[in-house]
């Protein structure tokens, strides 16, 4: 199982608290392959793609327009 | 600051806003090793460039139907905030970076702010960072005249491989018609069934902020160069030109 988390150092969550889940570019159970694409953070005006650590099962953690922080886990992946 | 790596400042022209668009956000493709700062200049005919949360308005097919028998097609960027009218008074800045490890969105929106400020005070002008809530498309890193919205700034973040690649795009009003830009924003949001008062005064240009200096586009262009060139901003102090479409590429020693 790997974590698929927002960065910790991304943005200053002192002065922008939170950032949402715009976009997932792939359904919850799918298999995708290391280095994906596979969700797009909205920080106020910034976009942050997302892409997979490692290849395996998608199982989203925060739906899209779920709300996230640095260092949040916004999915996992399976292996095997 | 990327150090021994001289960005290229690419001078482009686009006869529709959306390959303008499309130019930018392939930006950062364009990142490697040997070329770890990319700097896009670009200018187009005019068009309302929305942010994602635009295309969930109520009603967003009778302000598109609106706005394109106005002469405003709409595009949709990749990176955030909402509506933001492009033409040929504005100027698109475009920085790509390779981004370190601890590498932050402020840091990345501090450099470009950095760069336009640095032109802004070779005509004696004190850029404000800050939101100006009132104006179209605000965001904290707004830069403002007495309060007056200049420029937005926005920011997309990609990875590729180990590589984080970050693009922080400004629009910078160069010698647009405030009243034009906000009467097109107000007429989106009114027909898209979500009003937003858009007042000209939020507003403001380099031209009417120095009409003495009569600024276009270009003349920003060349301060901007020579702003690189002598040294004036955290980039690196050397960078080469391509004028106009990039496909004639002119070196310019500096």
């Amino acid at each position: 199982m790997t974590d698929v988390t927002v960065p910790e150092d991304l943005w200053d969550a002192n002065k922008t608290p939170e950032g949402i889940v715009a976009n997932w570019f792939y359904s919850d159970g799918a298999e995708v392959p290391e280095g994906a694409t596979l969700a797009e953070l909205m920080v106020e005006k910034s976009s942050f793609d997302i892409a997979a650590p490692a290849a395996g099962t998608l199982r989203i953690v925060v739906p899209k327009d779920g709300t996230v922080r640095p260092g949040s886990v916004i999915a996992r992946l399976e292996s095997g | 600051m990327v150090k021994g790596h001289p960005p290229l400042l690419l001078k482009e022209r686009f006869s529709t806003a959306a390959a303008g668009l499309q130019r930018q956000e392939q930006l950062a493709g364009a990142l490697g090793p040997e070329r770890p700062v990319l700097l896009l200049a670009w200018q187009a005919p005019q068009a309302l460039i929305l942010g994602h949360s635009d295309t969930r308005l109520p009603d967003l097919p009778r302000a598109r139907s609106a706005l394109e028998a106005a002469g405003w097609p709409l595009l949709v960027r990749r990176s955030g905030g909402s509506a933001c009218p492009v033409g040929p008074g504005t100027l698109q800045l475009a920085l790509a970076r390779v981004a370190p490890a601890d590498f932050s969105m402020d840091a990345g929106y501090g450099e470009l702010a950095g760069l336009l400020a640095a032109v802004g005070a070779s005509y004696g002008l004190a850029f404000e960072v800050g939101e100006c809530a009132t104006a179209f498309c605000p965001g904290r890193w707004d830069i403002a005249l007495a309060g007056r919205k200049l420029a937005g700034l926005s920011q997309r973040w990609q990875q590729r491989g180990n590589l984080r690649l970050v693009t922080t795009a400004a629009s910078l009003n160069v010698s647009a018609d405030p009243h034009s830009l906000a009467a097109c924003v107000e007429t989106f949001y009114r027909h898209a069934d979500a009003p937003r008062p858009c007042s000209p005064t939020t507003l403001h240009s380099l031209a009417q902020a120095v009409p003495e200096h009569q600024v276009t586009c270009a003349k920003f262009l060349q301060r901007l160069a020579d702003s690189l060139a002598g040294g004036r901003t955290s980039l690196p102090s050397s960078c080469s030109i391509a004028d106009q479409t990039g496909a004639t590429r002119q070196e310019i020693a500096l």
